[in-house]
């Protein structure tokens, strides 16, 4: 489990994605989103960058280095958005 | 015709999926077109690939509705060796691989067979013809001019080519939509980045509708591009299909459609 912020994000990757036999308890919070784990990739990121937008008002820059760090969890989304979201 | 299949080994089959080792033909028609002096295998291509032999192998019948989760990660060049994977459950999905690697992946759905649209003829253009430059060439190009380019919209006519490789009895199917859809990427492109005409490969495609079984060959289309975002690296848009009246806007482009979707890029920055 994790707060209802995280479980949100879990679903909106899921749906942003299309992930067909995943469900929100597959997603482990602070697991590795890319390359292991669920084995995302950069289109993918994109995807869930355009739907944090869409769902959260946040941007996402074009900063590779942050980038990795914002996109290494369902966690670490999280907190961007909590952070960064306009209030 | 259809296209002409890759050459297939060590295929194997077991209940509703399929694996393959297969290698890109050298000489497939689509080459010499797309792209002029710098082959690479049309994604759409990889995706009939799968369809036929879904179809051949493992009973997959039904026309396509809806394409979903389609990736591109790497292009395909001439001899290539790939793996196949097919797997037959309430969709098909397919998925080429080299060793560890996804080079492309993808579901075909068929939960709501579409039927065939009747013909329509496409109202004249409107003034403002604009030039079209489009790395497609021959037989694998079917934009055939801009018409209308204002905001983040632009607007195309598009035909399938008799001569097209994907037509089969003078139809191609409504999947090569696909393909037609990111013509009108590149077309967007060509007007957006004036004279430099940046290379671009599509990369993925969230979910693609469609709402008919193919397109006649020659009959006139509408293609409708609204820009999304990004200008360099990944390029959304959304992107939409049609015969008969032409759209004023992307609402109403989506709403008419017999093909539709948000299609993503990438877009190379220009070369010096």
């Amino acid at each position: 489990m994790g707060t209802a912020l995280e479980q949100e994000i879990k679903r909106l990757i899921i749906e942003a994605l299309m992930l067909e036999d995943t469900t929100v308890e597959d997603i482990e919070t602070d697991a590795a989103l890319f390359d292991t784990g669920l084995g995302l990739d950069s289109i993918d990121a994109l995807e869930i960058a355009i739907a944090l937008e869409n769902s959260y008002g946040v941007t996402v820059d074009d900063d590779p280095e942050k980038n990795q760090q914002i996109f290494a969890s369902v966690a670490s989304l999280a907190r961007f958005v909590e952070e960064n979201r306009p209030s | 015709m259809a296209s002409p299949p890759p050459e297939l080994w060590d295929v194997q089959r077991a209940g509703g999926r399929l694996r393959a080792r297969g290698r890109v033909p050298a000489d497939l028609p689509h080459f010499a077109g797309h792209f002029p002096g710098q082959p690479v295998l049309p994604g759409v291509v990889q995706l009939e690939w799968a369809l036929a032999l879904a179809r051949e192998r493992l009973g997959f019948e039904g026309t396509p509705n809806a394409l979903e989760a389609l990736k591109f990660r790497a292009p395909l060049l001439p001899g290539e060796e790939f793996e196949l994977e097919l797997e037959l459950a309430s969709a098909l999905r397919f998925e080429l691989r080299s060793g560890p690697r996804s080079l492309c992946s993808g579901r075909v759905r068929c939960d709501a067979p579409p039927t065939q649209h009747a013909p329509e003829p496409l109202s004249e253009p409107p003034p403002g013809d604009r030039p079209l430059r489009l790395p497609h060439a021959g037989a694998m190009r079917c934009v055939e001019r801009v018409l209308a380019h204002a905001g983040a919209s632009t607007l195309c006519r598009a035909s399938v080519p008799a001569t097209s490789p994907f037509c089969v009895d003078g139809v191609a199917p409504a999947w090569l939509a696909l393909e037609l859809l990111a013509q009108g990427m590149a077309a967007q492109g060509g007007v957006v980045g004036g004279g430099a005409g940046r290379r671009g490969m599509l990369v993925g495609a969230r979910r693609i509708e469609l709402r008919t079984r193919g397109f006649a060959a020659g009959e006139p289309l509408w293609l409708h591009v609204h820009h999304l975002r990004g200008e360099i690296g990944f390029v959304l848009g959304e992107c939409a299909l049609g015969v008969g009246k032409l759209p004023t806007a992307a609402a109403s482009a989506r709403a008419a459609a017999l093909a539709c979707g948000t299609l993503t890029v990438f877009v190379e920055s220009a070369k010096d």
